[in-house]
């Protein structure tokens, strides 16, 4: 929603979000570590162990997918502010003195 | 006791025809010894330029990279090459070009610093330190997968080094192969109190790290590292006021 929602100079401050969202991610992924490390069998090629490798690699998988969607999403989101700023810079230099004027003003109001 | 490897602010572009690809943006890692590192994100995030950055196979654009206090930028090119025989190991996924025995692939690139008798012991030594010594006669093409990774970290310790950097350890591995070679570097770790920088594209390879970072966008990320309070307005779907409309975010 609210990538949905947001305006072209919000996009700065949303990818800061979903910067902070994958370090969340990865505040799990440590968090799964230590918990599979407390109960880490021994001998990872045994069958129990193998188990139990294979139940922390299903935890893991939905974690690193988000991670990469995350990821994608926040290059896409720079990306689009990149191509703002481009696409205002050029109307800037476009525009007549009054007008130039009047956005710099607009600019430090907003 | 200061980093073994430390990077600081680096960042390194490409250019994509007209477009500049910011692959590492205001990079800051330190990688200590004794210390797994791993570092993952999909592929084409950054990682093995990370690692080329690390031991100075690339240049950064900005910041710097420091190898036991000495920033690599400094050296000159003989001083570099000989931080690289020593100290640093690049542990390939690609085995000899021709068709040599895995003992004198792991020898050879100790035959010019040792004698022909202790840089076959040192790699004898390697070979068994990984759990092949059956394999010491075999060739490159008569491998499996896990066994080849397991050769590679072999050719990458032999020399002893202080840092050793690993792209990709675990690619094409089934579950218990690749259990094996990170509990090697694990256990490599700890025994030989060696620095490793590992980057992995799959999370599970990470997972007997001391340290996991994610490379994406050109960002590396931590879970140490806190992340950035957001903004107030953006926060939980709240209406905020742009420029005298109402939207909600």
């Amino acid at each position: 929603m609210k990538v949905a929602l947001c305006q072209p100079h919000n996009l700065p401050r949303l990818v800061e979000l979903v910067y902070g969202q994958e370090l969340i991610c990865l505040g799990r992924v440590q968090e799964l570590k230590h918990t599979f490390e407390r109960m880490r069998p021994p001998a990872p090629n045994r069958w129990s162990g193998l188990v139990l490798v294979h139940i922390r690699d299903a935890e893991l998988s939905f974690w690193e997918a988000r991670l990469t969607w995350l990821q994608g999403v926040r290059a896409s989101l720079e990306g689009m502010h990149l191509e703002y700023e481009r696409a205002t810079s050029q109307q800037i230099q476009a525009a007549p003195a009054v007008s130039r004027q009047i956005h710099a003003a607009r600019s430090r109001v907003g | 006791m200061g980093a073994l490897l430390s990077l600081k602010g680096v960042g390194k572009s490409y250019w994509r025809g007209d477009t500049e690809v910011r692959v590492l943006r205001d990079v800051t890692l330190d990688v200590q010894a004794g210390e797994l590192t791993a570092v993952w994100g999909t592929r084409g995030s950054g990682k093995s330029t990370l690692l080329k950055l690390a031991a100075r196979l690339e240049t950064p654009d900005s910041g710097s990279v420091c190898f036991n206090g000495v920033d690599l930028a400094s050296l000159t090119e003989s001083q570099h090459a000989r931080m690289l025989l020593e100290w640093i190991a690049w542990v390939r996924r690609m085995g000899p070009k021709s068709d040599l025995r895995m003992l004198d692939y792991v020898a050879l690139p100790l035959l010019a610093e040792h004698g022909r008798r202790d840089a076959y012991a040192r790699a004898k030594e390697a070979i068994e330190r990984v759990g092949l010594s059956a394999q010491v006669r075999q060739r490159w093409g008569s491998l499996c997968d896990g066994e080849r990774a397991l050769i590679g970290i072999a050719h990458g310790i032999a020399r002893a080094p202080r840092l050793l950097l690993v792209d990709d350890p675990t690619a094409n591995l089934d579950v218990s192969e690749r259990e094996r070679v990170t509990e090697l570097l694990h256990s490599l770790v700890d025994e030989q109190a060696i620095a490793v920088l590992m980057a992995v594209p799959d999370m599970p390879a990470a997972m007997r790290a001391d340290q996991i970072f994610s490379l994406g966008g050109g960002r590396l990320g931590s879970a140490s590292m806190p992340p950035a309070p957001p903004p107030a307005e953006l926060e939980r779907g709240k209406v905020i006021h742009l420029r005298g409309r109402q939207r909600l975010v």
